[in-house]
């Protein structure tokens, strides 16, 4: 009859073996959210990043002729292309502290313009800035002049990142001279 | 009762994990949702920078388009603003810009989506062009009845076709899946860049300094310069003239065609631009809109090529003579003919000559002649004794173009014509032997003492004009066949009168009945002139006011104070018509500050310098603003950056008056490839460096004026200065507003010039005449002529640099 009295042994070995099957699972799965919580915060200051400097870029559009017949005074190169003034050090764009200006460039020396950029989450691997000149040979209506596309690429890592393959994004802006 | 117990704590733990299971499978529900919205707002910006840069990229686009780009694609943007309302352009543009917009899209492989079956790369699923909320520039309401006031514009100039509105520009993007549209809003502009009326002319000065202020050239009696002329009351010798030449298209006369025809004389009419002289001062410090003087151009001696100027009195026979042909008079009812005198067979006549200030035989030119009235050596008259003769002085300004390059124009303003004419008798006598003489003037006195003695004809000449025998004898009483009347007929004539204000003389426009140049005879002189059709008696566009030039005491003065420019012909009722006419009002009240440059909001870009320290500080700032460097063939040289109307502010503390202290808008030679306006609002530009335009065939197609409130413009730099503008420096107030030498040898402008003052003062002030010894060339740019074909060339679309509104939305 004593034996009848309390929680059976069966049944706490059921209880735990049940927990055992359900929690198991569902630490992995809130282990899975949690680091793609952190990946979607990631993606969205990547996308910050990028945006951050898209529309400066934009912004400077129109001034971009000034600045580049600058660069070509200070530098004393007439044919100065526009994609040269864009050419910062990859160090110059990756900081991690305080918010930095970072001037357009050209042969080491700087110019009038200028970005405002916030620092980059621990994370973040790279930030760069490449302007390629476009192919307009067969466009018909645009045909007068060059174009360019400024593209703005954001690197980082994060928990969900495997085998050491980061992850980036890549926004594009297009702009003429 | 205790039974129930069993299975509880399995329960429980069932239970915990059941609910661990819900919140765990919620949060990562939250976070899986929230990863794809992190996702999804990295494809929307993506999408959304792409959109961005397609209405900004269509937007620049547009600005671009020249005028014959514009009629084709959106030709309402061209029409008067009363016949226009909101609009959106056509499918094809919009098609085209659609497909060059995907071309660029096809190359970024940045975007690319790898799953996609097809292209994946971002495409372009619509492109909109739109124009909204159009209005007139120049429309401007009256305050209290809210009429427009078309009258008040007409003074300022009146262009129905200019107006101001919103561009609207969208552009949707699809990129993985996102559809986003941007839509941006820029203003836009239509304006003409013709400066304003003044640009009408090729030659524009709202005063001159005295009546005689041209008159200081001294040319040789072929023309040819005369080095050794000084003209005394300024101490200054000429080289050169000003040569202006009121057409690129000019039609070059030669003997071989005997006159213009019809269609020509009209296209000639329409598409001449013409000169404006104003009047000078009847008193010192006189208002500019109060002077009403006359101004006196004395056409010079010969037919020298670039300063022989009889050729705008008359043709000679044959390139070789050189010399005027001869008026013959045959009036028999004055003058006894050759056959009332046995042996003698002779003929009477007049030449016309222009003034002269030496010649074989006669240093000391046409005033020593002592023939013509008012052209005398008086030793009481200041400064006429042998070395200045100044009254026999030339003009240095020549309106109608050169002998090989005649180019004839209306003159408007108190332009008279001062040229000589003496008469003649020349024939052989009895014993075939020639004679001649020429007649000079006396009083009645002297002639009934001549005829009381029974005196010949060749009494009458002048002393030393005479040549040969008159054998047998003429009798003056049988030779003058109503005595003194007769006799009064043949007296030498100075066209200059003598009183202030003139009350006799010949307009400058009498010496071509306009366009018309029939080269077989002289005008008459004594009656208005008169159209070269009765075709044209309905056009006032081509003469405006010519009904008006019988008025007054001398025919041909044409009215300056209440002066139309029209756009086409016929309709010339303002009142019924008012978008016919470009201009009405009165010319020596027009300047910048009261053309429609500054009156209407057309400027499109303001640079404000006023803060500015240093004149190399304004210096380079405007030389960024306005050109960019291009190096051609190894040439630095300025290109502009933009078509516009722009308007430079100075900075505060520049010494207006200080020739050193004028802004350069480039030290580098200009290369025109786009039309634009700058307008300084004060101090002088200095202009150190050619202006050329690229596209240049018989003119400047590309339109550029340089346009000065408050300053002189400066012609520095060395040389010959080429420039393809039209300079315009109208103050408003004498002695500010000219065209000044900082060092140039003469100049070219290809274009047009108006000015405030242009003549040479007496005393020492400046002037563009006395800056230029060496002269220069006008020549015009009919595409400034807002009553030709050309003029809706000169219509630009302008967009503001950047969008006044950006919205960003999704595209489906």
């Amino acid at each position: 009859m004593k034996s009848r009295v309390g929680v059976s042994m069966v049944e706490i070995t059921i209880a735990l073996f049940v927990a055992a099957l359900a929690i198991g699972p569902m630490i992995a799965l809130l282990s899975s959210s949690n680091r793609m919580s952190t990946a979607s915060t990631y993606e969205t200051l990547a996308v910050y990043y990028a945006t951050e400097i898209s529309d400066q870029i934009r912004r400077l559009a129109p001034q971009l002729p000034d600045i580049l017949e600058d660069a070509r005074v200070k530098t004393g190169v007439s044919n100065l292309e526009m994609p040269s003034i864009f050419s910062w050090d990859p160090d110059e764009l990756l900081f991690y502290d305080n918010a930095k200006t970072v001037f357009f460039k050209a042969a080491g020396m700087n110019l009038d313009a200028r970005l405002i950029l916030t620092p980059l989450h621990r994370n973040f691997l790279r930030r760069t800035i490449d302007v390629q000149q476009l192919d307009n040979s067969a466009l018909q209506e645009f045909d007068a002049e060059s174009y360019y596309k400024v593209i703005i690429t954001i690197e980082w890592e994060d928990d969900l990142t495997q085998g050491n393959v980061s992850k980036e994004l890549k926004m594009v802006v297009i702009i003429n001279d | 009762m205790k039974e129930y117990k069993r299975g509880f704590v399995l329960g429980i733990v069932v239970m915990v994990t059941l609910l661990m299971a819900v919140f765990i499978f919620s949060y990562n529900s939250i976070v899986r949702r929230a990863n794809i919205q992190a996702h999804h707002e990295r494809l929307v910006k993506i999408a959304d920078q792409l959109a961005i840069s397609g209405v900004t990229l269509i937007g620049n686009r547009l600005s671009q388009m020249d005028y014959e780009q514009l009629l084709d694609e959106m030709p309402e943007l061209l029409n008067r603003v009363s016949d226009i309302e909101d609009f959106s352009i056509g499918s094809s543009l919009s098609n085209r810009l659609r497909q060059d917009y995907q071309t660029i899209l096809n190359q970024l492989n940045e975007l690319q989506d790898p799953s996609a079956l097809i292209s994946g790369y971002p495409q372009v699923s619509d492109v909109t062009i739109g124009f909204k909320n159009i209005r007139a520039i120049n429309l401007r309401s009256n305050a209290t009845t809210g009429d427009d006031m078309p009258s008040e514009q007409f003074r300022h100039g009146r262009d129905p076709v200019e107006k101001v509105g919103e561009l609207v520009v969208s552009c949707t993007i699809e990129h993985m899946g996102v559809s986003r549209k941007a839509s941006i809003r820029r203003q836009f502009r239509v304006v003409s860049m013709v400066p304003g009326p003044f640009a009408r002319f090729t030659l524009f000065t709202s005063t001159t300094p005295h009546p005689h202020s041209y008159n200081a050239m001294g040319v040789h009696f072929s023309g040819a310069i005369e080095p050794a002329f000084s003209y005394e009351p300024a101490g200054m010798s000429f080289s050169g003239n000003l040569r202006i030449y009121n057409g690129t298209d000019s039609l070059d006369v030669t003997p071989s065609v005997a006159y213009m025809d019809l269609d020509d004389d009209k296209r000639n009419l329409r598409n001449r631009g013409w000169i404006f002289l104003g009047p000078s001062p009847m008193a010192f410090g006189e208002p500019l809109n109060q002077r009403e003087g006359p101004v006196f151009l004395n056409i010079p001696s010969g037919f020298n090529q670039q300063t022989g100027g009889e050729f705008m009195i008359g043709w000679p026979t044959s390139y070789a003579s050189m010399l005027l042909p001869s008026e013959q008079i045959d009036d028999d009812s004055h003058f006894a003919s050759a056959s009332a005198f046995v042996g003698h067979n002779y003929l009477v006549g007049g030449t016309f000559r222009g003034f002269y200030v030496s010649e074989e035989g006669n240093p000391m030119g046409a005033g020593a002649r002592n023939l013509w009235p008012g052209l005398s050596l008086d030793p009481t008259t200041p400064y006429q004794h042998p070395d200045d003769h100044f009254l026999s002085a030339a003009s240095w300004l020549f309106p109608y173009g050169t002998r090989t390059r005649a180019s004839r124009t209306l003159v408007v303003g108190p332009a008279m014509a001062g040229f000589l004419k003496f008469y003649f008798i020349r024939g052989t006598n009895a014993v075939g032997d020639p004679y001649r003489g020429i007649f000079t003037s006396m009083p009645t006195s002297a002639y009934d003492d001549r005829i009381d003695n029974n005196r010949n004809v060749d009494s009458f000449a002048g002393a030393g004009l005479w040549l040969g025998d008159l054998v047998p004898d003429i009798r003056a009483e049988d030779f003058f066949l109503q005595g003194y009347d007769s006799f009064e007929r043949l007296f030498p004539y100075n066209s200059l009168p003598q009183n202030n204000p003139p009350d006799a003389g010949i307009a400058f426009n009498m010496l071509f009945d306009f366009m018309k140049y029939d080269r077989d005879s002289y005008p008459s002189l004594d009656a208005p002139p008169s159209l070269a059709s009765t075709d044209f008696a309905g056009e006032d566009i081509l003469v405006p006011g010519h009904s008006s030039l019988s008025d007054g005491p001398i025919y041909g003065i044409h009215p300056y104070n209440n002066f139309n420019i029209f756009f086409q012909d016929g309709q010339y009722n303002t009142a019924v018509y008012p978008d016919n006419c470009y201009y009405s009002g009165d010319l020596r009240e027009l300047s910048i500050e009261s053309s429609n440059l500054m009156v209407n909001p057309r400027v499109t870009h303001i640079l404000d310098m006023s803060n500015y320290s240093s004149l190399s500080e304004e210096n380079e700032r405007v030389k960024r603003y306005l050109f960019r460097t291009e190096n051609i063939a190894g040439v630095d040289v300025s290109v502009p950056r933009r078509s516009g109307i722009f308007y430079i502010m100075r900075r505060t503390t520049a010494d207006l008056e200080d020739p050193d202290d004028a802004l350069v808008l480039t030290d580098l030679p200009v290369r025109l490839d786009r039309s634009l306006i700058v307008i300084c609002n004060d101090g002088g530009v200095k202009i150190a460096a050619d202006i050329i335009c690229n596209d240049f065939t018989d003119r400047p197609e590309n339109l550029f004026t340089i346009a000065l409130r408050n300053g002189d413009i400066f012609l520095a730099g060395g040389g010959t200065r080429r420039i393809d503008a039209y300079l315009a420096a109208l103050s408003g107030r004498p002695q500010v507003g000219r065209l000044l030498n900082e060092g140039v040898y003469d100049f070219v402008i290809n274009g047009g010039l108006a000015v405030t003052e242009l003549g040479l003062h007496q005393g020492f002030t400046r002037t563009t005449m006395r800056d230029f010894p060496s002269g220069g060339e006008i020549n015009y740019n009919i595409g400034l002529n807002p009553s030709t074909e050309h003029y809706f060339d000169a219509y630009f679309l302008l967009l503001e640099d950047s969008a006044s509104r950006i919205t960003l939305t999704g595209g489906r």
